[in-house]
């Protein structure tokens, strides 16, 4: 795939990032897309250079005794290749951040 | 932590294994930051519902169900493998191979050629040696077989009976009789099945239960029983379509009526083939004598605490008390105890890992060829490897890499010889002789297929190793100078020596080869005592009670065939040469009669037999018309019995009685020429033999001796082009007479053969494949040390070396390996070829004439190997050669 064009699901999942769910499974949440084509996307976002990722700081973790939890950013070249995105699939503006919300779990 | 606990913490949280299984796949480089994202994702949602009170079973599924997508994560991690450093040497490798298509394409062929052969070999060897037999706990079965002075044989129902009652080493013991066939008649089409008739506990004692129906009970074997029959699964199917309402049915066979209950499982199989399968103590009558035929084979279960030597010593102890109580016929039997795959398999075990051991050293071949040409290329690729050790290269990697290269081309190889395979098991087991047990069992498995790939990768790294090892310690200084130097002493001489091999192996191969051609061709010669050429043979099985009719029937029958055009003599006969005959005792009247009477083969046969078969008359007369139930009976004997009792006398007028109830004394009126009973390379003394006169057996006789009766006929043309016209004749006769087994005399003096013709061929296959890569071998060899010489050459011939001064040098360079080579081979050959011993006919295992003519024609081939790359060198242009420097 060449840098600049992003398939509809991969868009879709760069918008719920840029939204501010930052972890993998709260974008499954949210887009309501299979575990098995949310990872994948986002290994390749990340290769792409749309996305970067960290890891949770210990301590928080550490307090609930678990390990740290990696979350995904934007990058710059990431909302760029956004911007694009929602040129092409118009139904991505609405999907455009009114208010942050704090992540729920579902069972979706 | 105790087990109980861990066991609860598995359960507990099963999303968590799931992931660190699956971790497994991931690459390792990625492993544990791949593991904690997902594991932590999991965890953090796992808390989350447990503040929110809503961890239950439910959400716990959710959680395993997300868990299982981490699978398509893992798998998609898997591209980022191409950046592990194997995938670069696969890589590396591919390239390396694309861009030498030509020595890629010889390495990959001989591979195949060595791993297919191999992969076809073994799963015939898996197949009929290897693999268990489908019955319970197969390991504890076992036969008995009777022994006396000189051979085993089958031992007599009588005596199973008392074995069966008296032992307390088996859980159970049966006999069976197999290759017994029935007319099945009365539903559709007459047919000839084949069948066996057992005790009750036949299938309990193999572990085997009926799909459908019931197995035997002991009342139904017994004489006078109700008759039932067990049927096989494919007849069932065949005849009745599968129908669970078989059961109960009746069906007919030799005219007797038999109840089916019961269906044997698919694939059930015991030594013959059988459809029909009925309880033997109906026929009890049948088998009730106790010192001759008919015999059962006796199949049994060892007690788990029981070893073979125990059981077989209180079966000893057995045969003992019969010994004594019926000396008439048991006089020094005993018994021998045989595994049940011993003796399925015993037979062909030898010939078959002799070819196993001949197609690993064809395998072996072709490995020092490949690692030739690897040696070849890695010479050229000196520079390279010095490059990229002086850049710091550690020579691990570098082994690491080259050997990558090798198992590629062995994988590659592999593939290749796996559709080989395939291929060439079907081939080799379609042309194996009949009488191989479980060979329709044979086909490339998973077995086969891990057999494939163990070889694969050993020959990789056999032929990958040492010119990997050698490669990887280049010498910087010498290399990294301008200018071809020639190979370095140590490469040349791991070369010679590889060749030099290569020669010994294939000479090997050559000589036990040559031995099984030249054993074939002196049986070939062997004078089998008939003519089997344009001789038509059938079987036919008349279920007829009145003797009076079943005599009229085949007096009519052979007149009405000997009517047909193209027909020379039409005789019946009961017992073939090389296809079966009665063996029974027998003594020359007037003389004390021995403990251990002689046996000789019997064969009754109508006045025609003789010209029919055209076995020659030598003394005394044959029989005539005048020979009828009303006059004297008359015997006529080979001469092999004549030699045997009759040394000094004349055994015409002489009188022979056999060892039977109510046997009369027959007078011999006539000596004929010996035949080969047991096949053209039967071993050992010849077997005696005798002949009764069709025509004179009693009416009385007549219905039980043409349950089985051959009828011949030469012809004048191709035989088998008139068997419809004589099968036209039989049915014009009595259209409910099967008629069957329908072979020319030379198939079955053929397939008295089969087995060494296929040894034969096979080994004769292998040794061609494994010349024709030697002499590949000594080419590449020679043309490549040519090539290195070249300014050598040029520098002798620009001082004044004639062409021949060339050729003598360089084809003396190769003969000197391929002598070594031959030297080496026959050495080999003296020691590895007495284990042909057993299947050789007429030449010793050290025959010398197949020793020398083996060395020489390969010798001769060597020579012309060498001549041509010699030829080149001749033809250097000392003044391009020196300005090549």
């Amino acid at each position: 795939m060449g840098k600049g064009f992003l398939t509809h699901a991969t868009a879709i999942i760069l918008q719920a990032v840029a939204n501010g769910y930052l972890y993998g499974f709260d974008i499954i949440d949210v887009t309501g897309l299979p575990g098995g084509t949310v990872y994948p996307a986002l290994r390749r976002l990340e290769e792409l250079g749309y996305l970067g990722s960290k890891w949770e700081k210990p301590a928080v973790a550490q307090q609930q005794q678990r390990p740290p939890r990696k979350y995904y950013e934007m990058t710059r070249d990431g909302r760029a290749a956004l911007a694009e995105a929602v040129k092409r699939f118009r139904l991505l503006e609405q999907a455009q951040p009114k208010k942050v919300r704090a992540p729920r779990p579902s069972r979706a | 932590m105790t087990l109980l606990r861990r066991y609860k913490a598995f359960f507990a949280r099963p999303h968590l294994r799931l992931i660190a299984l699956l971790g497994l796949i991931v690459p390792r480089r990625l492993r544990a930051d791949w593991r904690q994202e997902w594991e932590a994702e999991l965890q953090y949602r796992e808390r989350l519902l447990a503040d929110w009170d809503r961890l239950n079973w439910r959400t716990k599924l959710d959680l395993l169900r997300r868990s299982l997508s981490a699978l398509w994560d893992a798998l998609w991690m898997q591209t980022y493998r191409w950046e592990d450093e194997m995938i670069q040497d696969l890589r590396y490798g591919a390239r390396m191979l694309l861009k030498q298509p030509g020595f890629t394409l010889i390495a990959v062929m001989t591979l195949a050629l060595g791993i297919g052969a191999n992969t076809a070999i073994f799963s015939i060897v898996n197949a009929v040696l290897l693999r268990p037999f489908p019955y319970r706990a197969p390991e504890r079965l076992v036969t008995l077989q009777e022994r006396a002075t000189a051979g085993g044989f089958s031992p007599s129902y009588p005596n199973f009976v008392d074995w069966r009652a008296q032992n307390t080493v088996f859980d159970s013991m049966a006999a069976v009789r197999t290759n017994e066939n029935f007319n099945f008649t009365g539903a559709g089409e007459p047919e000839r099945v084949p069948g066996r008739v057992v005790t009750a506990e036949f299938f309990s004692t193999l572990g085997i239960q009926p799909l459908v129906g019931r197995d035997f009970l002991a009342e139904d074997d017994r004489p006078g029983a109700a008759p039932v029959v067990i049927l096989s699964y494919e007849f069932w199917q065949r005849r009745f379509g599968g129908d669970p309402g078989t059961i109960g049915r009746q069906l007919t066979l030799n005219n007797q009526s038999f109840t089916v209950v019961g269906i044997t499982p698919a694939n059930f199989q015991f030594v013959a083939e059988a459809d029909v399968t009925l309880p033997l103590g109906l026929q009890a009558e049948r088998f009730r004598l106790r010192g001759r035929d008919p015999g059962v084979n006796v199949v049994a279960r060892l007690k788990p605490e029981v070893s073979e030597p125990q059981a077989e010593a209180e079966l000893n102890t057995i045969a003992a008390r019969l010994e004594q109580q019926y000396p008439e016929s048991n006089k020094g039997r005993r018994v021998v105890l045989v595994p049940l795959h011993e003796s399925v398999v015993g037979d062909v075990r030898q010939p078959l890992l002799i070819l196993l051991g001949a197609v690993g050293l064809v395998l072996l071949i072709a490995c020092a060829n490949v690692a030739n040409l690897l040696l070849v290329r890695a010479s050229s690729r000196r520079k390279e490897m010095a490059v990229r050790v002086a850049l710091g290269a550690a020579r691990g990697r570098i082994v690491r890499q080259l050997l990558t290269e090798s198992v590629l081309l062995a994988t590659l190889g592999a593939g290749l010889g796996i559709l080989l395979a395939l291929w060439g098991t079907r081939l080799i087991a379609a042309q194996l002789p009949d009488g191989i047990p479980r060979l329709q069992e044979a086909e490339v498995d998973l077995p086969a297929l891990l057999f494939t790939l163990a070889v694969a990768l050993l020959t990789g790294l056999l032929f990958g190793l040492v010119p990997a090892l050698q490669a990887s310690r280049p010498n910087l200084t010498e290399e990294l100078k301008e200018g071809e130097r020639g190979s370095s002493g140590r490469r040349q001489r791991l070369r010679s020596a590889l060749v030099m091999g290569e020669v010994a192996l294939t000479l090997t191969l050559l000589v036990g080869a040559g031995l099984l051609v030249q054993s074939f061709r002196r049986v070939l010669q062997v004078d089998p005592g008939f003519k089997a050429q344009n001789l038509l043979t059938m079987q036919v099985s008349v279920n007829n009670p009145d003797g009076q009719q079943v005599a009229s029937f085949f007096e009519q029958l052979q007149q009405n065939v000997r009517r047909l055009p193209g027909v020379q003599a039409v005789a019946v006969s009961n017992g073939l040469p090389m296809d079966a005959a009665n063996n029974p005792p027998f003594f020359i009247e007037g003389r004390p009669v021995p403990d251990q009477k002689p046996t000789a083969m019997r064969y009754t046969v109508s006045p025609d037999y003789f010209p029919a078969m055209g076995i020659e008359l030598i003394k005394g007369r044959l029989f005539t018309t005048g020979d009828t139930r009303n006059s004297p009976p008359v015997v006529i004997i080979d001469e092999a019995l004549a030699g045997q009792h009759f040394q000094n006398e004349d055994p015409i007028g002489k009188r022979l009685v056999q060892a039977l109830p109510n046997s009369p004394s027959y007078e011999i009126v006539g000596v004929v020429r010996h035949v080969e009973a047991f096949g053209l390379d039967a071993q050992g003394p010849p077997p005696a033999q005798f002949y009764l006169n069709f025509n004179q057996t009693p009416l009385q006789a007549l219905p039980t001796s043409v349950r089985r009766i051959n009828l011949l006929a030469r012809t004048e043309a191709e035989p088998l082009s008139l068997a419809p016209a004589v099968r036209g004749q039989v049915a014009a006769l009595n259209k409910d007479q099967a008629v069957f087994n329908v072979r020319t005399m030379e198939q079955i003096v053929g397939q008295s053969l089969a087995a060494r013709r296929f040894s034969m061929w096979l080994l004769t296959a292998f040794a061609v494949v494994a010349f024709g890569l030697a002499n590949v071998g000594i080419y590449g060899m020679m043309s490549y040390a040519v090539a290195q010489r070249t300014r050598e050459i040029g520098v002798r011939m620009a001082l004044g070396a004639q062409v021949n001064d060339v050729l003598r040098l360089v084809i003396g360079q190769g003969m000197r390996l391929a002598l070594a080579g031959v030297v080496l081979g026959l050495v080999g050959a003296f020691a590895l070829t007495r284990l042909l011993a057993t299947l050789l006919f007429g030449v010793g295992a050290t025959d010398p004439l197949t020793f020398a003519g083996v060395a020489a024609g390969l010798s001769l081939a060597a020579l012309v190997a060498c001549y041509v790359p010699a030829r080149r060198a001749a033809k250097v242009d000392p003044l391009a050669a020196l300005r090549h420097e």
